[in-house]
């Protein structure tokens, strides 16, 4: 391992549901005392949509968006030149092309792609996959020999999980409760197989919260809001006002409601953290992950009505659940476990770059300018064993004028990159 | 009166070549300057009325250097200064200048996170330079008008008019890049030529003790009588002594050197010799009345830390032999042909600031030179737009040098 804090650049993708995992990977990695920058790619994508509103030939969108791909890649490339990450965590997604890769690649910097996604449903991967350094996933065989026989033998198995700080019961105003609040919830977008599992239910207390439900008659009732985008703070309302969620990962086949396929989506861990009590049907990978004393299963669909009116009438039952899933949570799946793995990973399978800024300057200070320093550590929210380079970063963010100490600390890092490495 | 800092963190000559900024800034306000701390002393001695502050821009940090950083930059910081003048693209002297509100800095200001913004002129100043060619601006008025609430000096009134007072002939050995410099034996010729013109009594040597063996060669390669002469202080001079030991020459000879600047700050003739990287029309030496022999060969300027791909195609255009009759035909102002891409020129001013006009030989890009200091001026003096003798495309092509796509397509900021 380094001597110095690892700096990671985490490069977010334009949308999607990869998109809050990233924000969460973020203050995961930050909390484990890591010196993270955050490439905000989300901020382009409004424009990126509007090219598609001039009115011009397929042929000339496609060339306009490559080209403002060019822009955005290059200017993660010169957040790379200025960070000198020792690692770049692409979410999902992430707009990082071939050539930025190779180049990051020549440098030394570790690459690794957290591929939040199905591989049979997303297929870049195969192509993607071998340009980084390793590739990390949610799902296990036949992936990983995919990858392998694609020329990426270093594959993590990363499951998903929760950020407990942010995944938490938020208390409810008794007008929030009723708004919120029902017997059965469900929170995701409208996919095939969720149309017909729920329709079912439609007669009963039951609300739909989430993004493609339209054309749906049979639940026009049950979905709130009109199916508009819910963020992840709202997200936390329902889940704690909704006395059973349901959790049914998504498909695009009508025929099959529960597909049993093997990665745990998010919202489980989710749930879990929260302590809200939920109906998930069965995944391969789920009874390694919780065990059927964390949380109750269904393997079909009618098997899921049943448990609904049980559960309804078991509270008891459900607060059990409850409490096991969030302990295991809270031992197990949480991002900043996620992110120790994948530290610790590559640490013992790839080893670090060493640059020539990680050599802090081991300086004596008198005892004023020290508690000035210490005074300075607390003011810009850094811990006491922060590093040169992550005080300097959190300093220049600073506008307007920075105190003696604080300019004087900026020439100190100049000259160190300046001259130190010639001395 | 208003309070000034200005921050020159680069080299001797640099230093020196801040005067009319300071001079300038003189006239409504009181002036503090940061320097490297090695030039302090002779700051102290170019700028008497002014607050030197020594910094550790350049060299080696101590750890009690730490505190006095710390000390100095907030004793800076105590001081109500109304504008910071940041000469350099550097990040240290950026660094510095986070000390104060950003707003309040003008040349070099820093940018957040981090970077530097420059001043419109200095933007403007960027784009003309990538083709040194046609150089047309000297440093020395590029920093002078930083300060865009007052005009500078004027600038025939920098520098004393050069007079020697017979103290014999100055040669300085070297400059930092031996490229730049004339090797020893061609330059004891061009001495033996001034030494008899001049009638020199002395003959002084300068330069620093890296200079010492070429001195030692100079003074092997002169004729005995003129080595009788020499007083070799290569290596020998504090600031004071070296101010001493120019003061009163009838002529320095020296390529482009911080001596050199020195020697037109304390009203020496200069006779210097510009080759390789060096331009005069970017740090030729300041004031009225200079001699400048320049080459300028089709690869002039180079950069003299690449490989010569010409085989020093500049230092032989002094190596011929009918140079030499060429420096006394220059002296008596006799007409003479020069080999092309030689040309002698003689320092004047005019509103922008120094300039020099060729009075042997012809400079090769005077057009273009001439249309694109009209274009500075008329920006930053509002001079009448020049007619130019350009051809519509070549005038095209300079209008967008000067004001690129992105300054009016986008809303960009004065400071980029």
């Amino acid at each position: 391992m380094l001597d110095t804090p690892l700096r990671v650049l985490l490069v977010l993708p334009m949308y999607g549901g990869s998109l809050p995992i990233g924000r969460y990977c973020a203050t995961a990695l930050e909390s484990l005392g890591m010196q993270v920058r955050v490439f905000e790619a989300p901020i382009f994508h409004s424009t990126f949509t509007q090219l598609r509103t001039l009115d011009l030939a397929p042929e000339h969108i496609t060339s306009l968006e490559h080209s403002f791909l060019n822009v955005v890649s290059q200017a993660i490339f010169n957040h790379v030149q200025d960070f000198e990450p020792h690692l770049v965590l692409a979410m999902a997604q992430a707009p990082l092309p071939k050539n930025i890769l190779s180049r990051l690649k020549r440098l030394g910097i570790r690459t690794v792609m957290w591929f939040v996604e199905d591989y049979t449903v997303f297929s870049y991967w195969r192509s993607y996959a071998p340009l980084y350094d390793a590739f990390a996933i949610i799902q296990k065989e036949p992936f990983i020999e995919e990858l392998k026989s694609i020329n990426q033998p270093n594959v993590l198995y990363l499951p998903l999980a929760a950020l407990p700080s942010f995944h938490k019961r938020v208390p409810l105003t008794p007008k929030e409760q009723r708004y919120y609040g029902a017997s059965i919830g469900f929170l995701g977008a409208g996919y095939p197989n969720r149309r017909l599992a729920f329709r079912p239910l439609a007669g009963k207390d039951f609300k739909i919260w989430g993004t493609e439900w339209e054309e749906e008659p049979l639940l026009a009732n049950n979905i709130q809001e009109g199916g508009k985008r819910i963020n992840s703070e709202e997200s936390l309302k329902i889940y704690s006002a909704t006395t059973i969620n349901l959790n049914l990962h998504s498909s695009l086949r009508r025929d099959t409601l529960v597909s049993h396929g093997d990665f745990v989506n998010p919202r489980t861990f989710e749930l879990a953290s929260i302590g809200a009590f939920q109906l998930v049907d069965k995944r391969t990978l789920l009874p390694e992950l919780f065990d059927d004393q964390c949380i109750a299963t269904f393997s079909t669909m009618e098997e899921c009505y049943q448990k609904i009116d049980y559960y309804l009438h078991h509270k008891e039952e459900r607060e059990a659940f409850c409490a096991k899933a969030q302990a295991r949570v809270l031992k197990e799946h949480t991002y900043q476990k996620r992110m120790e793995t994948l530290i610790q990973w590559i640490d013992a399978h790839l080893g670090w770059p060493r640059f020539a800024n990680d050599i802090a300057p081991k300086t004596q200070l008198d005892a004023t300018l020290q508690q000035a320093l210490d005074q300075l550590l607390a003011k810009l929210g850094a811990s006491p064993n922060a590093s040169f380079s992550d005080v300097i970063g959190r300093l220049r963010k600073q506008s307007g004028a920075l105190d003696p100490l604080e300019a004087s600390l900026l020439f100190l890092d100049e000259w160190q990159k300046q001259y130190g490495t010639k001395r | 009166m208003e309070h000034a800092l200005v921050i020159q963190a680069a080299r001797f000559g640099d230093l020196v070549e801040t005067k009319r900024l300071i001079l300038s800034l003189k006239a409504h306000s009181t002036v503090s300057l940061v320097v490297d701390r090695t030039l302090a002393d002779l700051a102290h001695i170019l700028y008497p009325d002014t607050t030197i502050y020594g910094f550790p821009f350049h060299g080696k940090l101590e750890a009690n250097d730490i505190g006095a950083i710390h000390e100095t930059i907030a004793s800076l910081a105590n001081i109500p200064f109304a504008r910071i003048y940041n000469c350099n693209f550097s990040p240290l002297t950026e660094a510095f200048c986070r000390a104060f509100d950003p707003k309040t800095v003008y040349g070099y200001r820093p940018a957040i996170p981090k970077g530097l913004l420059r001043s419109p002129l200095l933007t403007m100043v960027s784009r003309i330079t990538r083709c040194r060619t046609s150089a047309c601006i000297n440093i020395e008025d590029v920093w002078a008008h930083a300060d865009t609430e007052h005009p500078p000096l004027d600038p025939s009134l920098v520098n004393p008019r050069p007079k020697g007072d017979g103290k014999g002939i100055g040669v300085v050995i070297a400059g930092r890049e031996s490229r730049r410099s004339l090797p020893p034996t061609l330059l004891a010729d061009i001495v033996r030529v001034y030494a008899n013109l001049y009638g020199a009594k002395h003959i002084v040597l300068l330069g620093t003790a890296f200079d010492k063996q070429r001195s030692h060669e100079l003074r092997r390669a002169l004729p005995s009588a003129l080595q009788a002469l020499v007083l070799d202080l290569c290596g020998k001079t504090t600031w004071p002594d070296l101010v001493e030991a120019l003061t009163g020459l009838d002529l320095l000879i020296t390529p482009d050197t911080g001596t050199m600047h020195l020697a037109a700050h304390l009203g020496v003739p200069v006779c210097a010799f510009f080759l390789s990287s060096a331009s005069v029309f970017e740090t030729g030496p300041y004031g009225i009345g200079h001699t400048i022999w320049q080459a300028m060969p089709s690869c002039h300027p180079c950069l003299e830390k690449s490989p010569c791909p010409a085989k020093t195609a500049c230092l032989s255009l002094f190596a011929q032999p009918t140079f030499l009759r060429t420096l006394v035909a220059q002296h008596t102002a006799k007409a003479v042909a020069l080999p092309e891409g030689l040309v002698c020129l003689t320092s004047t001013t005019d509103a922008l600031g120094v300039t020099y006009r060729p009075v042997l030989g012809s400079d090769p890009q005077k057009i273009l030179r001439q249309a694109e200091r009209d274009f500075v001026s008329h920006t930053l003096l509002g001079t009448p737009f020049p007619a130019s003798h350009l051809s519509p495309s070549t005038q095209a092509e300079l209008a967008l040098l000067f004001s690129p796509d992105q300054d009016w397509m986008l809303d960009n900021p004065q400071y980029q």
